[in-house]
């Protein structure tokens, strides 16, 4: 199981697919914190929009990723962060703050990308 | 409307497998994607306890209809050690295992209804239910 991982300055970027064993999602896990050590990454920016599933292990990893972290994530899956039940994931969607805010790139609001937190 | 997908659960390859399945049937009976969402996430909750406290077990996936309504029907059924206290795993924060998951009482909110059947040797049934709203 392997994911690209590109840089862009001094943060790293990376997507998971759907349909990931949690073994898989560990192998790919080892092989991200390997790359943030390596590049002493200041932040991260994950694609998750195929992921459709806020189970406690599919959390637990994002949550490790890095800090900060911009996470791509389907609106139904963001909506499902604040949801009873959903502790673990309700800690990830507290602490959202607007993209520009939490990993400052240069032309993100040319980009388009807005506040929706 | 009786059908019942039924899904081995032994790794954790066949809770991917019972994610899929559960999602093509919520998706069928018209719920939305954010319920669709906890129903999967629910249900993988489930299939994992089977694999971390019972090593093998089974999801069974089906319809239900009450009324003008309908709903999933998802349950998970295992021969593993059981719960010794049922009342106490749906305490709030109370875990056997590694304490990772969202234990049974985070995974009975995210449904409607939460039925579960476990005693010491006895493996577990738990029956959880969504409806369409």
């Amino acid at each position: 199981m392997k994911a690209p991982i590109p840089k862009r300055g001094p943060y790293l970027i990376t997507t998971r697919q759907s349909g990931l064993t949690d073994t898989e999602r560990l192998e790919l896990q080892e092989a991200w914190v390997e790359q943030v050590e390596r590049f002493r990454a200041r932040g991260a920016i994950v694609g998750v929009t195929t992921q459709d599933v806020t189970d406690s292990f599919a959390t637990r990893t994002l949550r490790s990723l890095a800090r900060p972290l911009l996470l791509c994530i389907r609106p139904e899956v963001a909506s499902a962060t604040v949801a009873p039940g959903l502790d673990s994931m309700r800690s990830l969607g507290q602490s959202a703050r607007a993209p520009e805010e939490a990993l400052p790139v240069p032309g993100w609001r040319r980009a388009g990308i807005e506040r929706h937190v | 409307m009786s059908d019942v997908v039924r899904v081995v659960i032994r790794s954790d390859g066949d809770i991917v497998t019972a994610r899929q399945q559960a999602r093509v049937l919520a998706r069928e009976l018209g719920f939305s994607s954010s319920d669709l969402t906890l129903i999967v996430t629910a249900l993988s909750e489930l299939a994992r306890n089977i694999v971390e406290y019972a090593g093998c077990g089974e999801i069974l996936l089906s319809r239900t209809q009450q009324g003008d309504r309908c709903g999933i029907v998802i349950t998970a059924r295992d021969q593993g050690p059981g719960i010794v206290d049922v009342e106490r795993a749906m305490r709030n924060g109370y875990s056997t295992g590694k304490g990772l998951g969202l234990g049974l009482p985070g995974t009975k909110r995210l449904m409607d209804e939460f039925e579960i059947a476990s005693g010491a040797g006895q493996g577990t049934i738990i029956r959880i239910t969504k409806w369409v709203r």
